[in-house]
């Protein structure tokens, strides 16, 4: 590894006091499990029980878990929706608990959507 | 469903979408009779006559963005195949309790499932509803209440970790029961 820059110290900071604003209260992410029966049936509670102890953790204070009923495309499911502060919601389909646990490290805590498992990017309700 | 810790979670999510703040979940085992009952009971809005005429009907739901309602009509379809059955009492604006009972011995009998699961699951994702769970096998009795654990007071991680250490207590339970029922 070369010699740190100043811009690569900006960098690190960055990173750091996002996911310390997460941890304190600064922060806020949303994680909507579908629970729907179908969800159920295809595994949604193995998915909300990841996301529950990957809280646990890191120590994510600043995370607000809730569930919601079937959005309409049962075959997609486990599905899960992450509203990260300022970013439109997100919608994940297809899930299993490495995903979960990518989905995570990466959006959760980071804001970085993870696009290869991502449905599409809008609100979960259909007018 | 598979078991029916699923089924039990299925519907207490009918629970909360009908929007109630406090539900009761009873499980009773009692082996000298052969028989598990299960009682759901919420103070969400009820349902009317007539919904209550077609709640086993798996197309129809009170939700608009679907057009199956298959939660209570996979429910009864588990009781009946252990010569069991589903009761539903409900009132407007009061609440309903549901009721599904099942006999343990019947080869069709569904598996108990990961009730502790469904426990940490529902009551971590509603810290805005009160859950009551007492559980009955044989003369021991657990019981769980969320309003030890002043949801409103902790952060998630506090609270995850109250309900986890309760949990632990619940698993023990399950190991007895589950020892005891099926020999394993």
């Amino acid at each position: 590894m070369g010699k740190l820059k100043i811009e690569d110290l900006d960098k690190i900071a960055e990173s750091a006091r996002k996911k310390i604003s997460l941890r304190e209260g600064a922060g806020k992410v949303k994680i909507t499990v579908h629970m729907g029966t179908c969800g159920i049936a295809a595994g949604a509670r193995n998915i909300m029980a990841t996301f529950l102890n990957e809280i646990e953790m890191h120590n994510a204070k600043d995370i607000i878990v809730v569930t919601s009923g079937c959005a309409g495309l049962c075959s997609k499911e486990p599905m899960a929706t992450i509203e990260y502060e300022n970013q439109a919601p997100v919608k994940y389909i297809e899930l299993n608990e490495e995903k979960a646990k990518k989905i995570f490290d990466e959006h959760v805590l980071h804001g970085k959507i993870v696009p290869e498992y991502a449905l599409s990017i809008g609100s979960e309700r259909i007018q | 469903m598979e078991d029916l810790s699923l089924h039990i979670l299925d519907i207490v999510e009918n629970s909360i979408k009908a929007n109630a703040k406090n539900i009761e979940i009873k499980i009773l085992i009692d082996k000298k009779n052969d028989i598990i009952k299960v009682t759901i009971k919420d103070d969400g809005k009820g349902m009317t006559e007539d919904e209550l005429k077609i709640a086993f009907d798996p197309f129809y739901t009170s939700g608009k963005n679907k057009k199956t309602g298959l939660g209570l009509s996979l429910l009864r379809d588990s009781a009946l195949k252990a010569e069991g059955n589903v009761d539903i009492v409900s009132e407007i604006n009061k609440g309903t309790e549901i009721q599904a009972y099942f006999k343990i011995s019947h080869p069709d009998m569904i598996p108990l499932g990961d009730l502790s699961k469904t426990m940490l699951v529902m009551v971590a994702a509603n810290r805005d509803k009160q859950f009551r769970l007492s559980h009955i096998y044989n003369g021991l009795e657990f019981n769980f209440d969320t309003a030890e654990f002043k949801a409103h007071k902790t952060d998630i991680v506090s609270y995850l970790k109250q309900i986890k250490d309760k949990l632990e207590e619940y698993k023990n339970f399950l190991e007895i029961i589950k020892g005891d029922l099926y020999g394993i």
